[in-house]
């Protein structure tokens, strides 16, 4: 049974999909993490995202219309299903608070005198209001600022083309290539391993054919914007690209047309802004469907008073400084998000053919349809 | 307990307790019974009459008419209804007919075109209200019910709240009927229905919905009924009301029920498979499912080529833009993000506002409110008066509180622009005006990123919002490929094959075959 009654389109999913792989890689890109070869880091990123969609759609398509909440009981029983359960909830809340922690940060560069806690308690009333109108209102605002993010992506892109220097990209080799294969799983991890949220929102589309496809054409439309971007963004700065906090930003603030065109790091802003609380809100979306779901509860609404607490209080006391970051992701956070993000999916496919059996009447119906 | 205290609450202050029915005549065949309830109903209205007559043979039978004076056309009351009921002779033909008598009469002697036969004194006396007459005849049971209705009107002008260049120049009036005809005048098809019910304890005012009945969406046709029928009010005067009452968001600051008072923009709505409702009183006609993207559209759109139609659209939505964004954006440039402005127009503007006493957000609200004065009161004063308060409101005042150094040039620059681009997408000026404030608090209290926020949650709402069970940001979002040609641009003609999937079960409009195109090119080629 799914605690969520709204249903969205395979297009939209996509487009969530999109937004949610850019909304983390436009802030934080995988180049400043690799350097010049950042863009091999976002293309291999771009095709392990492309097998973990393959896997999330055989494993979504072995149970087609029901949470993951009960097909991961029936894949690894009722203890260790709901712990999967809750550890995909940890994983959200975990990642919902980094993004805040994260725009935080970008909105702090803006508003150095605005307290904290303020900035905080909007950025959490917005995503509650989202919360609260449900899976549709999410959907059908993110098409809006996923064709805007395009769009001023685009833009930015082209208005800065007479600046790059694609030899910057050069050469293929590096001479630290422990710093290479560190940043790529990083890479994995950080946004795409964490693509196992849309595992949540699978079962919510309309038609389970339109779901694979969006998934797919999300997957291909982040994957391409997050190659473009380090693509563009070490075309600009080269190596340099690691010394920027947020390279996105930094790159619109150069771009400047016979003193015409400029300050257009403004649209950037916005585009960041509003992506990033694509990406919030679909975490936050996900860890209260997970819980709901788990209690079988009637509406996930009764629970969106108490996380906005808990967001307001975790991330305003917790010290999420990038230090402190990266410590826990290299000691921790990127294991944890490989684990999450693929490998108890495979596990679960693998699974998914040896209890086939023991699936119950939805199985049964569906074989019953395709038999005729 | 709380709950069944609000219920008794909204049952008595929403839906009034009707007066006890007054005690009306039991069904009677005596002449002077009937008058004698009318009089005693009606004594202090000098306007309800009742004049009487002796008909039939020798003038044995008594008869009287009852109207009401001013709602009636005398002339033909006369002529139709009077000179046949005296003429001796006309009885001959009604001696041997097995109809009976009232029956015998409305059929072989009154010219009315209008006739029924009534026998409940209540629906008469509601038909004599509505401008009727009623023929009593002593010793018949039933009465006559004669259409000669004559209500003053207006003539069929252009409407002054949607002029076009182009297009055609009628407008709806007041008296539904006349709407109707207009309607029909433009959709000759047998199947555009047009059905009556009635609404307001008091009022009882006419509603007439109108759909072509082979492309609505039999659900959306019963959803509006549904609604008219979900409540009961003591009057309703204007579709206003009406809006506030069926719509799905009452509390929206975005339209979700447009009106027109233009018969071809109503009747292109109804031939998308959209139900009109006419309300008798107003010629204001409001139309359902409504889309967001519909307040951008208007009837010149389609009267010219449509590249120039598509960017004059641009325009429209540009305007809406600058009208919400304007004044929070030159608020948030000139006290949180200075940096953000070229060297040369940050000097500009930091040299304009050197005198000014106040913050950004305190003199844009101060000019703003003022400006919703001088809008408010222009659209109240007389019209003579109305250009002079004007001018002195904009010119005089405007120039002064400047040169005191009250508030800056660029923030009156800026309040203008947004007021006069407010006007150009007037389905909207209201929301308009309202986000703006809206979006000015945000961005005094947070900068862009107030902005930034405001704008997320004012699409999420509106990504919220449905007309009649259509998402109303349709078909933007959710997308629908094929009818985003008529959205953000207008593409011609021959690209809108298929009328909107959300409203019309019949999809298919029209089919093109343009062959003359292709054979033109033909033509140049050889």
């Amino acid at each position: 049974m799914l605690v969520e009654k709204q249903r969205i389109s395979g297009e939209q999913l996509a487009f969530m999909v999109g937004a949610q792989l850019m909304g983390n890689v436009l802030l934080i890109d995988p180049a400043s993490y690799a350097g010049h070869l950042g863009w091999v880091v976002s293309l291999t990123g771009g095709l392990y995202a492309l097998f973990l969609c393959w896997i999330y759609n055989s494993l979504s398509g072995k149970f087609p219309g029901i949470s993951p909440t009960d097909y991961a009981v029936i894949l690894f029983g009722d203890f260790l299903g709901k712990a999967v359960i809750l550890s995909h909830f940890v994983l959200f809340m975990l990642s919902a608070m980094v993004s805040f922690n994260d725009f935080l940060a970008f909105t702090n560069l803006g508003m150095p005198e605005t307290p904290k806690i303020v900035i905080i308690i909007c950025q959490a009333v917005v995503v509650m209001i989202a919360l609260y109108l449900g899976l549709e209102s999410i959907a059908r605002t993110t098409v809006f600022i996923i064709v805007f993010s395009i769009l001023s992506f685009v833009l930015s892109t082209v208005l800065a083309l007479k600046d790059m220097d694609f030899m910057l990209l050069l050469p293929l080799a590096t001479d630290r290539p422990q710093e290479f294969w560190q940043s790529l799983f990083t890479v994995i991890g950080w946004p795409f391993s964490q693509l196992v949220l849309f595992l949540w929102f699978i079962p919510l589309v309309n038609n389970p054919k339109e779901a694979k496809k969006g998934l797919l054409r999300g997957v291909l439309l982040g994957s391409s914007i997050v190659f473009f971007a380090s693509l563009r963004n070490i075309c600009i700065f080269g190596d340099g690209v690691t010394n920027q906090l947020f390279p996105a930003i930094s790159f619109a603030r150069n771009i400047s047309i016979g003193a015409n065109v400029m300050r257009v790091e403004i649209i950037t802003s916005l585009t960041l802004n509003f992506i990033g609380f694509v990406s919030t809100t679909l975490f936050l979306y996900a860890s209260v469907l997970c819980i709901a779901q788990m209690f079988n509860l009637r509406s996930h609404r009764t629970l969106i008073l108490p996380l906005f607490v808990v967001v307001v209080l975790i991330t305003s006391r917790l010290p999420l400084n990038i230090a402190l970051l990266s410590w826990a992701d290299r000691h921790f956070i990127r294991y944890f998000l490989f684990i999450m993000g693929f490998v108890l999916p495979v596990i679960g496919v693998i699974r998914s053919f040896f209890v086939k059996e023991k699936q119950g009447p939805a199985k049964k119906n569906r074989s019953t349809k395709a038999r005729r | 307990m709380l709950r069944w205290i609000k219920n008794k609450l909204d049952s008595l202050l929403l839906f009034p307790q009707e007066d006890p029915a007054p005690k009306l005549p039991p069904p009677t065949k005596s002449l002077d019974q009937k008058l004698n309830y009318i009089k005693s109903q009606f004594r202090e209205s000098p306007d309800v009459s009742t004049r009487e007559l002796r008909i039939g043979p020798g003038g044995k039978t008594r008869a009287a008419l009852f109207f009401v004076e001013g709602m009636v056309d005398k002339e033909a009351l006369g002529i139709r209804v009077i000179r046949p009921l005296v003429q001796e002779e006309l009885y001959k033909n009604i001696e041997d007919t097995p109809l009976s008598y009232v029956e015998a009469i409305a059929k072989h002697l009154l010219l009315s075109v209008e006739v029924k036969t009534e026998k409940k004194m209540h629906e008469i006396v509601e038909c004599v209200l509505q401008g009727d007459t009623a023929l009593f005849i002593d010793g018949c049971e039933d009465a006559l019910i004669l259409g000669h209705r004559k209500l003053q009107t207006r003539a069929i002008e252009e409407p002054d709240s949607e002029r076009t260049t182009q297009g055609p120049r009628a407008g709806f009036v007041e008296d539904v009927r006349i709407n109707t005809a207009l309607l029909r005048q433009t959709i000759s098809s047998p199947n555009l229905v047009l059905e009556m019910t009635t609404v307001g304890v008091q009022t009882k005012t006419k509603i007439c919905i109108a759909y072509l009945k082979d492309i609505v969406r039999p659900e959306i046709v019963a959803e509006v009924k549904r609604r008219l029928n979900s409540f009961k009010i003591d009057a309703l005067i204007t579709s206003g009301m009406l809006t506030e009452l069926i719509s799905d968001a009452p509390h929206s600051i975005f339209p979700v029920v447009a009106y027109s008072e233009r018969p071809d923009k109503v009747a292109s709505k109804i031939l998308c498979g959209r139900v009109a409702i006419i309300v008798d009183g107003t010629p204001f006609v409001l139309t359902v499912p409504h889309l967001f993207i519909e307040n951008f559209q208007v009837p010149s759109d389609y009267a010219s080529p449509w590249v120039f139609q598509s960017s004059v659209r641009l325009l429209r939505l540009f305007s809406f833009l600058v009208s919400i964004l304007t004044v929070p954006f030159y608020v948030g440039i000139t006290s949180f993000h200075q940096e953000l402005l070229p060297n040369k127009l940050a000097m500009t503007i930091a040299a304009a506002r050197m005198a000014v006493p106040f913050s950004a957000i305190v003199e844009a609200l101060v000019l703003a409110f003022f400006f919703e004065i001088l809008r408010e009161a222009s659209l109240r004063i007389p019209g003579v008066a109305g250009g002079a308060v004007n001018i002195v409101g904009a010119l005089v005042v405007g120039e002064a509180a400047v040169n005191a150094g009250i508030v800056g040039a660029p923030m009156v620059i800026a309040i203008s622009l947004s007021a006069i681009a407010n006007f150009v997408v007037t389905p909207l000026a209201e929301s308009a005006t309202l986000l703006r404030y809206v979006f000015l608090l945000l961005v005094g209290f947070m900068g862009f990123y107030g902005l930034a926020y405001g704008v997320i949650v004012t699409t999420l709402y509106l990504t919220s919002l449905y007309s009649f069970g259509v998402p109303y940001l349709s078909p933007l979002s959710p997308v629908i490929p094929d009818q985003l040609g008529d959205t953000v641009i207008r593409t011609p003609i021959w690209n809108r094959v298929f009328r909107p999937r959300q409203f019309a079960k019949d999809r298919k409009r029209a089919e093109f075959r343009l062959t003359h195109q292709k054979q033109n090119t033909k033509d140049e080629n050889h």
